[in-house]
């Protein structure tokens, strides 16, 4: 699945640790995600898309 | 891969609850058949709840990625480990098994068979865990 995650993530000059700590999961996991190799659960969607206040489908795309 | 907060459910702990239980009056008995003196016992009981303890605190501490990577791992590494370890077995047998010869023939007490058993599967299930959950954490790198 296509994201902005890494977008969205150097629009703020967080680095990927600065993420994962504010999403509660570990750099390997943002890692995956960004680069689509792994698909987030949907709580854990809710919470990417709460920090950035945007809606899931602003950053996910199927 | 790891990380805190996540919490395992009241549930999941009275199951692992149960199963150890189990699995120690199991062990307990079959020791006891055998004859194994009791600080045996004891040191077995102390070194399962040792490993169980760790068990669920490295499991408490994953994250969603690192509980996917972990069923993937147990699922396919341990199972197919053990799949492929069968097809060995099965193979060694048929080829005559003088290691098996060997210990039917009373080279090898009873309990020193169920060591062997118990250790050789546990071995072969972790060495599939870890090269399986190793799979699953490359490719998403």
């Amino acid at each position: 699945m296509k994201n902005r995650l890494k977008v969205l993530r150097a629009e703020r000059n967080w680095s990927q640790a600065d993420l994962a700590q504010r999403l509660e999961v570990s750099r390997q996991s943002v890692n995956a995600i960004e680069t689509g190799k792994y698909d987030p659960s949907l709580p854990l969607a809710f919470r990417i898309a709460r920090l950035f206040d945007l809606s899931i489908e602003t950053i996910f795309e199927a | 891969m790891t990380l805190g907060k996540e919490r395992l459910s009241g549930r999941t702990y009275m199951i692992c609850a149960a199963v150890l239980a189990f699995a120690a009056w199991c062990a307990i008995k079959g020791l006891l058949f055998f004859g194994q003196p009791a600080g045996a016992l004891t040191i077995m009981a102390v070194v399962v709840a040792a490993a169980v303890a760790a068990s669920l605190m490295l499991r408490r501490r994953l994250d969603e990625a690192g509980r996917s990577a972990e069923r993937f791992a147990w699922y396919w590494g341990g199972g197919g480990a053990m799949a492929l370890a069968t097809v060995y077995l099965v193979t060694y047998m048929a080829a005559g098994a003088p290691w098996l010869d060997l210990a039917l023939r009373g080279a090898w007490s009873p309990i020193e068979l169920i060591a062997l058993g118990a250790f050789g599967v546990a071995a072969t299930q972790v060495m599939g865990f870890a090269i399986a959950g190793a799979a699953w954490w490359l490719k998403r790198r």
